[in-house]
């Protein structure tokens, strides 16, 4: 009788354990996360589909100054480079001259000319509205997190450098590029 | 000496402490409360590192093309990013191999943050995701995104959007894919997404000609975890992303 009585206490303190748990957890939650708290009201369903083309894609607004300078396209760099990446030794605007070689800066007259010379398989056709412009290429060296999108995209990958490109007159990512996976980050 | 003796009480107390039914009660649930609150919590975040994901899947033999007509929507601000991409890959049921995809990707990291951005991507086998991006798009605004294989036979992949042939990945090494999906994907769990594919279809050049093909569902609004939308992004991470279902 009092094993009984033992193991009924036990038993509610798990529960009790348990579901305290869980409330605490979704209340963090919600308040961390407003998408949660339904605060965030969802997008209005949209409406069918219609027949023909869709609008055409916008081209950006020309900087009024282009990029005209390293440190200029540096400073682009690293304003992507906040959402994009995160480096195991941080760098700054400075890193180009302290550390010789870590980060490369160069400046092709066009996106074509840069595709070519990074050797990439990509073409970017005659039709496409895509910027094909002069472009900055940076690349910074060194052990790095990529978040990258996409289907199977590992999330939590660590590569040996990542490179940016920029278009000159709009100041555009036009591309972004991993290096050399170090670690797939899967376990 | 007295302080030995001191000790050895102090130890007997802290003996007689945990052999209490009381103690054992108090740390029972204080353990049970650490491990529901560590699992919930990580749960509903959907791990501290992945990306929420949902997808339509098909799973095919020989997949040369995979197209949707995807709806803009209105998604908020300032999150890391909201993606729709339609994609062939050559693996199944997990796309671990060559893929190559297309879609809109709006968020900060977007060039203007918050704009959407028209995107196509692909990646090798142990080669990273190499990603351009190709213009900007419109909120509030059906789309039709495509990747299909270029010529027939070829290992070249075009990007379309509408009739628009935006980008090539040249010699990929894969002429057809085994998987076709379109979905919405973002930068952690409970990412108002709202994404929505519409008649998303894949075609078989090889066995099936130039016919499209309709496959899993039409609309799709995904928000983590939140009702009412019609499908939910619940579940551990894979390596295509988590199913999606209906949660309501």
């Amino acid at each position: 009788m009092r094993n009984l009585k033992k193991k009924s206490i036990y038993i509610i303190a798990i529960v009790l354990g348990v579901l305290g748990g869980i409330v605490a957890s979704i209340s963090i939650t919600a308040t961390a996360s407003p998408s949660l708290t339904g605060s965030i009201p969802p997008p209005t369903p949209p409406p069918t589909p219609t027949p023909g083309p869709p609008p055409p894609i916008m081209t950006p607004e020309p900087l009024d100054n282009p990029i005209s300078s390293e440190a200029e396209a540096l400073e682009w760099a690293m304003y992507y480079d906040t959402d994009w990446s995160s480096h195991t030794k941080a760098w700054d605007a400075d890193t180009l001259h302290r550390e010789p070689g870590r980060i490369q800066v160069q400046a092709f007259d066009s996106r074509m000319e840069e595709i070519r010379d990074a050797r990439r398989p990509v073409d970017i056709p005659p039709e496409s509205p895509a910027e094909r412009g002069p472009v900055w290429r940076i690349t910074i060296q060194g052990e790095v997190r990529v978040s990258m999108l996409g289907m199977g995209a590992p999330k939590n990958a660590t590569y040996d450098g990542v490179t940016y490109v920029i278009a000159t007159n709009t100041g555009y990512l036009l591309s972004i590029r991993p290096g050399k996976m170090m670690d797939s980050g899967e376990r | 000496m007295d302080l030995i003796k001191l000790n050895i009480q102090i130890i007997r107390r802290y003996v007689c402490m945990v052999k209490s039914s009381m103690f054992k009660v108090i740390l029972l649930t204080t353990i049970t409360f650490i491990a529901s609150f560590s699992a919930t919590t990580a749960w509903a975040q959907g791990g501290s590192s992945v990306t929420a994901q949902a997808f339509a899947i098909f799973y095919g033999t020989h997949i040369t093309g995979s197209r949707a007509n995807i709806w803009t929507a209105q998604q908020p601000a300032n999150w890391w990013a909201i993606a729709s991409p339609v994609a062939v890959c050559t693996t199944q049921p997990n796309c671990t191999g060559y893929v190559v995809e297309t879609g809109f990707v709006k968020g900060t990291v977007t060039p203007t943050p918050n704009v959407l951005q028209q995107f196509v991507s692909w990646r090798g086998l142990g080669v990273p995701a190499d990603m351009d991006f190709v213009g900007t798009l419109q909120d509030n605004t059906w789309y039709e995104f495509r990747v299909e294989q270029c010529d027939f036979g070829t290992t070249n992949w075009c990007a379309y959007l509408g009739n628009t042939h935006v980008h090539t990945f040249t010699n990929m090494g894969f002429n057809y894919g085994l998987l076709a999906g379109c979905g919405g994907e973002g930068g952690g769990g409970g990412v108002p997404m709202g994404v929505y594919c519409y008649n998303p279809q894949w075609r078989d050049t090889i066995a099936n000609g130039l016919n499209w093909n309709l496959y899993n569902y039409n609309y799709t609004q995904i928000n983590s975890l939140v009702p009412p939308h019609q499908y939910c992004v619940l579940g551990g991470f894979t390596t295509y992303g988590s199913y999606s279902y209906k949660c309501n």
